[in-house]
């Protein structure tokens, strides 16, 4: 029995298959963890862009709460009548 | 620069200085005198007044002298060139309510003048001596007044 020619330079065995995938498991994109947070450093000055508007909320409201609050007379002399 | 309305003024009262007379107002009701700022432990009573204009009550703390069963009492509006708005309310109508001592007592008002009025004010000022430089600011003479009780409360 003669072994049937091949064409030189072919391959000796077959080329490796990859593997069915019935389920489609392999087919799912991998579950993957969120991107973390950059890490950044804690500083004083750092958080200022965030916390501008607060500040300036408050400032108005403080404004506000000055004239209402009690204030006594400038003069230590003050005497009621 | 901005200048605080003087108390009772026509202009209106500062809401902050409002605050602090009605501040006042509470703790000579409830204790009797002043609990807390630079009025504690002195001579001070709640005087209400008919508006002249509206007729409603105006309540308003002042400082007062005691002159035997009478009050002492001055319309010095912080040594303001206007009286304090319970002034004119008085010679509208005298009849005033007082609360002083945890006593509620309505009592008749009277402008002193004279020989009196001139006594009266130095024994007013000899218990309150922040008074003594508020006709130096003013060019009004600071009315003096006598407040007789009418009946016991």
């Amino acid at each position: 029995m003669t072994e049937p020619s091949r064409a030189p330079g072919s391959q000796a065995h077959p080329v490796p298959v990859e593997p069915v995938d019935p389920a489609g498991v392999l087919a799912q994109e991998p579950a993957t963890a969120p991107p973390a947070r950059p890490v950044v450093p804690r500083s004083r000055s750092g958080p200022m862009q965030t916390r501008r508007v607060p500040v300036f909320g408050f400032g108005i409201i403080q404004y506000w709460a000055i004239g209402h609050f009690r204030r006594e007379p400038a003069s230590a002399s003050w005497t009621p009548g | 620069m901005t200048t605080t309305p003087p108390p009772g003024s026509s202009s209106g009262i500062d809401p902050g200085f409002r605050a602090h007379m009605d501040t006042l107002i509470s703790e000579i009701r409830e204790h009797g005198h002043a609990v807390t700022g630079s009025y504690v432990g002195r001579d001070a009573l709640v005087l209400t007044t008919t508006g002249a204009r509206t007729g409603l009550p105006r309540t308003n703390p002042v400082a007062f002298t005691r002159d035997g069963r009478r009050l002492i009492i001055s319309a010095t509006n912080d040594g303001s060139d206007n009286h304090p708005s319970w002034y004119p309310n008085i010679l509208a109508d005298p009849n005033v309510t007082v609360e002083v001592d945890r006593r509620r007592f309505v009592a008749r008002a009277r402008v002193a003048n004279g020989d009196e009025r001139a006594r009266l004010w130095l024994r007013h000022v000899a218990n309150h001596p922040g008074l003594a430089a508020y006709p130096e600011r003013t060019s009004r003479v600071i009315p003096v007044l006598v407040l007789e009780p009418a009946e016991e409360g």
